[in-house]
């Protein structure tokens, strides 16, 4: 294979799993939630860490070429349309922009995920990559954006991509009106929040 | 793999078959293993061998299960986890997710609370899968035919002797000792297998 072959296959990949992760999501994600959920995947598949790298960055673990995949895709065309931010607030700036799909996307989508199911039922890395997406974007995509990096920054098996974060101090700042959110949402249980605010204090690698 | 007979269990289940004060039955657990089909992930797998590694060398749990290392499962979910020890149960929850999605998934066996209410809040979809160990056990008899009355009878007693002993067989403490009772009579008040 040439190393032009497996490049352009690889983009692919990547510009097919963000549709599949967006599609998942509800048509609707900011680039911070992309990112993120993309960085679990890459750390849970082995296939899937081939396709980026990953670096400690601004807001916590980053990948260049994600971010050019999802402000440029090259082979899944009109699929997305990328919304940079439209105003100068830290939630938008934090965001990052949105993707949002397209009708063709939509269909894209579709075609995508039915493949992917049926390829699942005779490939082991196929079954383990939708159920892990099936699994965490509902569940991530309920989050606020500080509610994504406080959970992400404070968690002791990611601090090395978090040592960098500009945004640290903002969310360990507000940890208990976060925790209290995440309670109300139903994302923690009410006996899980002593727990995450220690977590919180002991989080001393991003400061 | 057609059948639902896959069974993701957190370390709890593991360590009280395996720790001297608690059921100390290593032959027990080899029996259970054999009879389903265990999936242990990584993060759980060190968490068993750290407390009990020479009976887990002796019995050889890694042939007795899938060893599910070809993923990083605790890395899903790691962030919910209250801290690094605890994340077994979060990996758990992935492999079980997994074999839910392959339509093989039998039982997700969980005792911790907190982790039990996150799941079920979280994930409602995996709620008819959770069991508790000793439920877990009891069915094994009393729906799939797979342990005798005996057996589980062996068990609940061994439970019930280790928690008055101090024992926390399954994350169970005294308060928990009416449960396994009224599990022990629900046992021995049903017919014989």
């Amino acid at each position: 294979m040439s190393q032009e072959f497996g490049n352009e296959k690889e983009l692919k990949t990547i510009e097919y799993l963000i549709l599949l992760i967006l599609g998942k999501a509800g048509g609707r994600v900011s680039a911070l939630h992309l990112q993120k959920i993309f960085f679990f995947l890459w750390k849970f598949h082995p296939e899937v860490r081939w396709l980026v790298e990953f670096v400690p960055h601004l807001k916590g673990p980053f990948s260049d070429d994600l971010d050019d995949a999802i402000k440029n895709p090259i082979y899944v065309v009109d699929c997305w349309k990328y919304v940079p931010p439209k105003s100068k607030s830290k939630a938008e700036k934090a965001m990052g922009g949105y993707l949002v799909m397209t009708r063709k996307g939509e269909e894209t989508y579709k075609k995508l995920a039915e493949g992917l199911r049926r390829k699942a039922q005779e490939d082991k890395d196929a079954l383990a990559l939708l159920s892990a997406v099936e699994l965490i974007v509902p569940l991530y995509t309920r989050l606020s954006w500080d509610e994504l990096l406080f959970l992400l920054y404070t968690d002791e098996t990611n601090k090395e991509y978090s040592i960098k974060s500009e945004l640290s101090h903002d969310v360990l700042k507000n940890a208990e009106n976060i925790v209290n959110r995440l309670v109300k949402k139903g994302i923690i249980t009410e006996d899980m929040k002593p727990a995450l605010l220690q977590r919180a204090k002991r989080a001393r690698w991003i400061l | 793999m057609s059948q639902r007979e896959s069974v993701v269990g957190d370390s709890s289940f593991y360590i009280a078959f395996l720790s001297e004060n608690e059921i100390n039955d290593g032959d027990f657990l080899v029996q259970i293993l054999r009879k389903y089909h265990f999936i242990i992930g990584r993060v759980v797998y060190e968490e068993v061998s750290r407390k009990n590694k020479g009976i887990v060398e002796r019995i050889r749990l890694r042939g007795l299960v899938e060893f599910a290392d070809e993923y990083d499962y605790a890395a899903l979910l790691s962030i919910i986890g209250d801290k690094v020890f605890e994340k077994g149960e979060y990996e758990s929850v992935a492999i079980a997710y997994t074999k839910y999605v392959e339509g093989t998934l039998h039982s997700l066996i969980m005792d911790d609370r907190k982790a039990r209410k996150w799941v079920e809040r979280n994930f409602s979809e995996l709620k008819r899968f959770l069991r508790y160990s000793l439920r877990f056990l009891v069915n094994a008899y009393k729906v799939d035919g797979k342990l005798t009355k005996e057996e589980v009878l062996h068990v609940l007693r061994r439970v019930i002797k280790s928690i008055e002993n101090d024992g926390r067989p399954f994350n169970l403490s005294k308060d928990g000792l009416n449960l396994v009772q009224q599990l022990l009579e629900e046992v021995e008040k049903s017919g014989e297998n």
